[in-house]
């Protein structure tokens, strides 16, 4: 009596298959990853000059603001360049009664005494896209977006409110 | 008496051919997925509708930044052009405040700036209204964040026309 063993076949024609299948599957992958990123890739990159505010920092804290240190992205922890250049104002408080002037009210302003707003200009490294938007890591360079600033001992979040168009290299 | 051999079926099953049948359905979801989202990144819309908006409470940076006429819009969520500014233009913010006497009135912020702008959106009408770039629906008081190539604003929608 001769059983005839059922076993599992594994011959050359399914490992061909295989490797061309698998060789599919990373080529779908990359050109998807791809894909999602037509719009940021860069043609350009160099170093452009942003300002952000950072509203309300102690005054005590105004020290850690100098120019060369290094500044992070507090979500992702990605270099977003250095200081630059750092200003400081009085942050002013907004009341809620209305006072009168000649042309009729205005929202009646003050200045805190020890807390100031900070504008720390960054030097980073950018691309632009082809619509002509630059981004540092994944940020949009434009006025208005938000900037999870760091710096060592410090946090916030900031503002952009001016940029300078990119130094190409 | 020898015994007959039983026939091998033609569907014979093993676990690489198995294997090779998920991987298959896997590349062809996979090819499905990709060509779904990225068919709204490519696809245009021929209905536009004429949408006025404002922009409260943002500095004269920006409110200069973005006041720049024909300047494309983006949707904030996604890298779309979404229209096209037609109009646009900036005063100082006025608040709702009580006076001294505590009537309300009308007073004038220091720094903030309000943005009155005009512009022209690309998407489908529907039977609940516009809909910009085929997803969002404009719907006036409400809000949606874009973004041109220089200032990122959230405006909101005070007029919708074709």
């Amino acid at each position: 009596m001769n059983l005839e063993k059922k076993k599992t076949r594994f011959n050359f024609i399914d490992v061909v298959i295989i490797l061309i299948i698998l060789a599919i599957i990373g080529a779908a992958a990359y050109l998807i990853v791809t894909d999602m990123q037509t719009n940021k890739t860069s043609r350009l990159t160099g170093n452009m000059d942003f300002t952000v505010r950072i509203s309300s920092v102690d005054e005590e804290a105004l020290a850690l603001f100098e120019r060369g240190v290094i500044v992070k992205d507090s979500v992702t922890g990605a270099v977003i360049g250095e200081i630059f250049g750092v200003n400081a104002q009085k942050s002013r408080y907004y009341g809620n009664i209305a006072a009168k002037d000649d042309d009729g009210y205005v929202v009646p302003v003050s200045e805190y005494e020890d807390k100031y707003d900070v504008y720390v200009i960054i030097r980073g490294n950018a691309e632009k896209d082809l619509r002509g938007i630059h981004y540092i890591n994944d940020t949009k360079i434009l006025i208005g977006s938000t900037v999870y600033f760091k710096i060592p001992s410090f946090t916030s979040i900031s503002y952009i409110t001016d940029f300078t168009p990119m130094i190409t290299e | 008496m020898p015994i007959s051999e039983k026939k091998r079926s033609g569907a014979h099953f093993n676990l690489f051919d198995v294997i090779l049948i998920l991987v298959i359905i896997a590349c062809i979801t996979g090819i499905a997925l990709h060509a779904y989202f990225t068919k709204d990144l490519t696809e245009t819309y021929s209905e536009t509708a004429n949408i006025s908006f404002v922009v409260s409470g943002v500095s004269e940076k920006t409110a200069d930044a973005f006041c720049v006429v024909g300047a494309s819009l983006y949707a904030q969520d996604s890298d779309r052009i979404i229209g096209t500014l037609l109009e646009s233009s900036y005063a100082p913010l006025f608040l709702d405040l009580e006076n001294a006497e505590g009537l309300l009135v009308k007073a004038k912020h220091p720094d903030k700036k309000e943005i009155t702008a005009n512009a022209s959106f690309t998407g489908t009408w529907t039977d609940d209204g516009f809909l910009i770039g085929g997803t969002t629906l404009a719907i006036v008081g409400k809000e949606m964040k874009i973004y041109t190539e220089n200032a990122v604003c959230t405006i909101v929608f005070t007029s919708v026309s074709k």
